[in-house]
């Protein structure tokens, strides 16, 4: 430790001028103000914004300065023999040369920011938040050391094989680089700065212990320590950023097994395929969005962008048979497609199409066919040709969009509110095909509280609420053809179970609490009462699709409030249309898609499939009942 | 009263201060130091020759621990001078050829960071050594005379009163009076604490005066090593007042003769195995007259341009 200590304070002591070199760059700030030209920066700000370009340039240099000196100089020159020929071992002076390089690294670099923090430190935010970035920074200064020492070693050398060297460095970056860029763009900031880090700490602890080997088996000999050097590193950091290239891999390449829970799933309105998606195990807060085939497990992970923030990142044709997708590219967002009779198979084949939008845009739905492509972007819609890459029609509509529904192939209804800021909301509803926005049913109702508009599965009804109750709308006319009174299903915005709601035939139910006992109505498609159920004792109740003609599913909500879990106590239950007959299949199981209004309500298989309070991706097989798919494992 | 009796302690032999067997080095393929043997006994001085590129430095080197053999061994004061260097080295000081302490740093500095490397060391001997010298305290060390390089280091080498001194020619290129201090330095050194030395050299006038064997190294090869007195007492040059004929190397072949040289006063023959009980009958009958050699006259016929 003394040997340490006496070669720290000698190697600091020929660097004094270093130091001063630093306070002096560290002062330039203060002469900016003074140059001549428009001054429009306050003098404070200005030397705010140029203190960290001259403190990142000055520490990058004075750290490529310190490497270059720290060993090779002395080698190259053949006086390392000094400290070779007294009581000193490898380990000490490699310690204490790194060690005074670094102090005198770290002093330098405080330097170069210590002029202006004493002067304008009011103005500086300098918070809680600045501490890993600190720490990063003192990381950096001190791999960038080694580097620059391990890098004038491989040089001053002189030696045949620099090429050799040369090319581990190239490959080392590019698989970092590549590796980080790949994380990135995959959405995987955790894991790629988990990878740095480990990659940094490796890089330093590999440089540190390969100077020590080298200076120990070398010694005096420049060439020899080279050699050493080379040999150790490379042997350490190639396997290491092969390393990081496999976990980038196995980080962006989960299957659906994978999924710890899932978020949400929305199964195509035909076809055996669905979306799902949720956190990812063991990848560091990385989430996942697939498309997923039950039957044989076959998936495609789709790269969508804000699938977070996006209620509906993957949206299906019609006929089940194409999926879309918006992707992030250097600003600008892409739709991608996959034909799903390929998916998840060798010949599968996602096509960037020409749509391509500058902002992110506010929904994209696919005609029936999956030919076309309908996109909400900033205040306009959009109708495109995906396969000929031609617009077919385009309308301005700032309005906020609660449903869309293609009345052919290229012809798609829009269903809006707007007017948010005024006392008087307005629901439209239109269509936009090739030529102009059409008036065919163009619909404009004037609501003036509680504004909500929902629309039919085949988008001929609407459903209406304001300060005056429920009303069906007939779209093609305009006209209500039905209201619902308090009798029928009290409205009660704050609580949507109990807002009327469409049925995949058409139909629609609301539900209403009589003393104490929950009841459902059934409405026929023009609002005319079918029948009534009693549900029994139930807070509220949320229905889900219809798994055939006459069953409806739906979930019973019993407490009035959350565990600790966040979960409300419910029971899901069928409900036999035509007999009334109710049996439960299981308890605090929800529905797995969202946004009622945007997705057309499920029937048939793609009505089967639930999400337990755990997370769980159950199915309702018709004999066994709610059988686990993805998700958590049964406890 | 009782009295106890100490038996005799066997105490161990100390190993020779330096030792080295059967070592061979080798830059490339190119083998610079063949198989080399020697032994430095506690408090003699040693003295290496050779001509440049004979191997000195290579091997002074490989027993430092500079650089690793590539067989054999070489021991300091009883420890591996590879593995075990910087032990080792708390007990010798060391003066390379080329001074190589740092430049930007002057003497009081070197001083005071030699200081906190060894627990005996002696601040006011080694300044007292460097007023002596005339070696500035406070001029950088990169901005000293090459003699002034020499003395400074021979003064840090000497600041802790090693057992063991290593020399590697520390007066190559120096003039008369800085060679003659280093000697001085040397030979009150040695007089005072008859400190171990091996010193590589090509100053044989100086180095005659302190050394107590010989070693000569040529083509990576130690073929002398003997004290220097029994070298000085085996070569004679054989002059004679008549005019030597090759005929005569037969008469002289008891003294092991190297050859006859013409030189411009005539002709000699410089034996290697002189005996003056043979010598004797031969230079009365054939008039021939003994003269001893100096360390360097010796030096030159073993390893000069005409040496076999």
């Amino acid at each position: 430790m003394k040997t340490v200590a006496a070669l720290v304070r000698k190697e600091i002591a020929g660097r004094w001028a270093l130091l001063l070199a630093a306070f002096a760059l560290g002062c330039v700030p203060f002469l900016l103000p003074l140059l001549p030209g428009p001054q429009s920066t306050a003098p404070a700000e200005l030397r705010e914004a140029s203190l960290w370009t001259i403190a990142a340039i000055g520490s990058a240099l004075l750290a490529m300065l310190l490497g270059a000196d720290l060993m090779s100089r002395e080698l190259a020159e053949r006086r390392m023999g000094f400290y070779f020929s007294r009581p000193i071992s490898a380990g000490a002076l490699w310690t204490g040369k790194l060690v005074a390089a670094y102090l005198v690294l770290v002093a330098g670099t405080t330097l170069l920011i210590l002029p202006v923090l004493l002067v304008d430190w009011r103005h500086i935010a300098l918070g809680e938040e600045l501490r890993p970035i600190v720490a990063g920074v003192f990381a950096g200064l001190l791999l960038a050391l080694l580097a620059a020492s391990a890098i004038a070693v491989l040089v001053r050398a002189r030696s045949a094989w620099l090429a050799l060297d040369g090319l581990a460095i190239a490959l080392t970056i590019a698989i970092s680089v590549n590796t980080t860029r790949r994380l990135l763009a995959g959405g995987a900031l955790e894991s790629a700065t988990l990878g740095l880090v480990v990659l940094g700490a490796v890089a330093i602890c590999a440089l540190f212990a390969a100077h020590r080997a080298a200076l120990d088996l070398g010694r005096t000999d420049l060439r020899a320590v080279r050699r050493a050097l080379a040999l150790r590193l490379w042997a350490l950091l190639l396997p290491t950023a092969a390393g990081f290239a496999a976990f980038g891999l196995w980080v962006l390449s989960p299957s659906p097994q994978d999924l710890a829970a899932i978020w949400n799933a929305h199964p195509a309105p035909s076809g055996p395929w669905m979306e799902v998606d949720g956190p990812l195990r063991g990848r560091f807060g990385l989430a996942g969005s697939f498309l997923w085939q039950s039957e044989n497990d076959r998936y495609f992970r789709v790269h969508a962008a804000g699938q977070q923030s996006n209620p509906n990142p993957i949206v299906f044709s019609g006929n089940g048979k194409v999926a879309a997708w918006l992707e992030s590219e250097g600003g600008s967002f892409t739709v991608w497609t996959l034909d799903l009779t390929t998916a998840g198979t060798a010949e599968q084949a996602p096509v960037k199409t020409t749509a391509s939008y500058s902002a992110r845009p506010r929904a994209i739905a696919l005609s029936p066919s999956g030919r076309n492509l309908a996109a909400n972007v900033a205040d306009r819609w959009i109708l495109e040709d995906l396969g000929g890459g031609r617009i077919l029609a385009s309308a301005t509509a700032s309005e906020f969009v609660t449903g869309v529904r293609w009345q052919s192939d290229d012809r798609v209804r829009i269903f809006s509110l707007s007017g948010f800021d005024d006392p008087v909301v307005t629901a439209a509803i239109w269509d936009l095909a090739p030529g102009v926005r059409s008036a065919a049913a163009d619909v404009h109702v004037e609501l003036h509280s509680h504004p909500v508009l929902k629309a039919s599965p085949d988008g001929t009804h609407a459903l209406l609420h304001d300060a005056s109750g429920w009303s069906l709308l007939d779209v093609a006319t305009g006209a209500r053809v039905a209201t619902f009174s308090s009798r029928n299903g009290a409205p009660d915005p704050g609580i949507p179970s109990r807002q009327p709601a469409f049925l995949p035939d058409g139909g629609l139910i609301t539900s209403r609490e009589e003393n104490g006992q929950r009841h459902l109505a059934r409405f026929d498609a023009n609002g005319g009462l079918l029948r009534d159920y009693d549900l029994g004792a139930a807070r509220s109740v949320w229905a889900g699709g219809m798994t055939n003609a006459h069953t409806l599913l739906l979930s019973l909500v019993d407490s009035r409030s959350s565990d600790a879990e966040g979960v409300f106590s419910s029971r899901l239950v069928s409900l036999d249309l035509d007999s009334g007959e109710m049996r439960q299949l299981g308890r605090n199981t929800g529905f797995p898609w969202y946004g009622e209004s945007w997705t057309e309500a499920l029937q048939g298989d793609a009505a089967r499939w639930c999400i337990s309070a755990r997370g769980q991706l159950l199915y309702l097989d018709p004999t066994a009942g709610f059988v686990r798919r993805l998700g958590p494992p049964d406890s | 009263m009782n009295t106890t009796t100490l038996a005799p302690a066997i105490l161990p032999a100390s190993p020779a201060p330096i030792e080295i067997r059967e070592l061979s080095f080798s830059y490339g393929v190119k083998e610079v130091l063949h198989r080399v043997s020697l032994v430095v006994e506690a408090g003699s001085v040693y003295a290496l020759l050779g001509r440049n590129g004979a191997g000195k430095s290579s091997l002074i080197r490989c027993l430092l621990g500079h650089q690793p053999a590539a067989s054999g061994r070489a021991r300091l004061l009883g420890m591996d001078s590879w593995s075990e260097r910087a032990r080792a080295l708390a007990r010798i000081g060391v003066v390379p050829e080329e001074p190589d302490a740092p430049p930007h740093l002057d003497c009081a500095a070197l001083e005071a960071f030699c200081a906190d490397l060894y627990p005996s060391w002696d601040s006011t001997a080694v300044r007292r050594r460097l007023a002596r010298f005339g070696v500035p305290l406070t001029t950088a060390f990169g901005e000293l005379s090459k003699g002034q390089k020499s003395q400074a280091l021979l003064a840090l080498a000497l600041g802790h009163s090693p057992e063991l001194l290593i020399l590697d020619d520390p007066t190559l290129g120096l003039d008369a009076v800085a060679r003659r201090a280093v000697f001085d330095e040397l030979i009150g050194e040695l007089g005072e604490r008859g400190t171990t030395v091996l010193f590589a050299s090509h100053d044989m006038e100086g180095i005659e005066r302190i050394a107590d064997r010989v070693g000569i190294l040529a083509a990576g090869r130690l073929f002398v090593d003997e004290p220097l007195e029994e070298l000085r007492q085996r070569f004679r040059r054989i002059n004679g007042s008549a005019t030597l004929e090759p005929s005569d190397l037969e008469v002289l072949a008891p003294l092991l003769p190297q050859g006859v040289r013409t030189l411009a006063w005539g002709r000699e023959i410089v034996v290697t195995q002189f005996d003056d009980r043979e010598f004797a009958p031969l230079a009365a009958r054939l008039d021939l007259a003994a003269r001893a050699m100096s360390l360097e006259e010796i030096f030159v016929v073993l390893v000069g341009e005409d040496a076999a």
